[in-house]
């Protein structure tokens, strides 16, 4: 008898060898109460199209265009380069991709990370000054959280992960300088240099532990002193 | 007064652009489906875009861009899970378990699941990704058993113990109807 964990790789089309797909197929041709089995077996199946819509955040799918952009335009960044000079080929990437995290960054001020993030009208009503409070401690939450799970050792992991907190590093930056925010501006861009040096492959082990220790302690001063100051202090 | 260059795409950025127009949708959903939080599927999707970029060169040109674009997010769906401690494998059981739950994830976790209740809500955290693997991702057994860290066989209960439960829900709902 055929089994149903037999039917069930059947229904996969590339776990079982040929042979084995030709005599269930043939078994299911000549069997009706087989293939009743199976036909109950494969429609209490999901199917894609019948999976809810998870719909992406309002302009991610214009940051998306931006960062290839980004990446594009950098002189520095040949196809898989086996080192990155340290910072000089994250220029290009901050000129376009904080330009476009400017509006991600506001709209999509959450209270704390994970948490899904608030339709547009309600967003709307919010003064852009809390926004960016809010979404100054969401992204200092969500970057300490990221360079705890950081390898220490030169590593693609790293180096993406760390790029893409400084692409949004850059995008809280240009929000406070364009909300007048000086001293919001002034803490952001005291992480940079920081943030490239983890980024780069130069950077060995032991200096980036030190450096996620570095960054992780001054991020939590931040977060702290945000708290103290309140949600509506610019 | 000198005029800034117009940015020209390449070529391979050209094809880049075209695949994220007609299929970020999908890398986001494969994402959230994986990591069931919203923040962590979009961090995998531009890791992953980026990390295509960075190897356009291999991309051999056998199957779509965007198909080989999608294999490269699941995979930085993966790793995000694994560097963040999210799931963590019992060595004896070959189960997964999740260590941080977390009020945001918990959060996360009980939207996703009222999303997705219907099918996937009896499964278990390793049942639920071998199965998206295997049903939605097409990935083959040895390959899902390759990426986790687990043995073919696991995985392949995995799948089973993931149907059989659909199929139990699907049975209650008809004598319900």
């Amino acid at each position: 008898m055929i089994s149903d964990d037999t039917l069930i790789l059947y229904s996969f089309g590339d776990e079982l060898d040929e042979a084995e797909q030709r005599r269930i197929a043939a078994a299911l041709a000549g069997d009706a109460a087989l293939a009743a089995r199976y036909d109950a077996l494969i429609s209490a199946l999901p199917q894609p199209d019948t999976l809810p819509r998870l719909d992406m955040a309002d302009g991610f799918e214009q940051q998306l265009h931006d960062l290839v952009r980004a990446a594009a335009s950098s002189p520095a960044v040949g196809v898989m380069p086996a080192r990155r000079r340290r910072g000089r080929w994250l220029l290009p990437v901050f000129a376009v991709a904080a330009t476009v995290f400017l509006a991600v960054a506001i709209n999509l001020a959450p209270d704390s990370p994970g948490v899904i993030e608030s339709p547009p009208t309600r967003a709307a009503t919010v003064e852009p000054s809390v926004r960016l409070e809010r979404g100054l401690r969401a992204y200092l939450v969500s970057a300490r959280a990221e360079l705890a799970s950081l390898p220490d050792q030169p590593s693609t992991a790293r180096t993406t992960a760390t790029e893409r907190l400084i692409i949004k590093n850059h995008g809280l930056m240009s929000t406070a300088d364009a909300l007048r925010a000086a001293d919001r501006s002034r803490l952001l861009r005291g992480f940079d240099p920081l943030l490239r040096e983890l980024a780069s492959t130069d950077t060995g082990a032991s200096r980036a532990s030190d450096l996620r220790e570095q960054l992780s302690f001054e991020m939590q001063v931040v977060l702290t002193k945000l708290s103290a100051a309140g949600s509506n202090s610019v | 007064m000198d005029i800034p260059p117009l940015h020209r795409p390449s070529l391979d950025e050209a094809a880049f652009h075209n695949a994220i127009s007609e299929s970020a949708e999908q890398w986001f959903a494969a994402c959230l489906r994986i990591t069931r939080d919203r923040d962590l599927a979009q961090d995998a999707v531009q890791d992953g875009l980026l990390n295509a970029w960075h190897k356009r060169g291999q991309f051999q040109h056998d199957a779509e861009l965007a198909t080989w674009i999608h294999r490269i997010v699941i995979n930085a769906a993966l790793q995000l899970l694994r560097s963040r401690g999210r799931h963590v494998w019992g060595e004896e059981t070959g189960e997964m378990v999740d260590t941080q739950p977390g009020p945001e994830a918990a959060a996360a976790s009980d939207q996703f699941s009222k999303d997705l209740n219907r099918h996937l809500r009896r499964l278990t955290p390793i049942e639920r990704l071998c199965f998206l693997l295997r049903h939605f991702e097409q990935w083959r057994l040895k390959e899902i058993a390759a990426e986790i860290g687990a043995s073919e066989g696991i995985v392949k209960q995995a799948v089973f113990r993931a149907v059989r439960k659909m199929r139990a829900d699907m049975g209650a709902l008809r004598r319900q109807a």
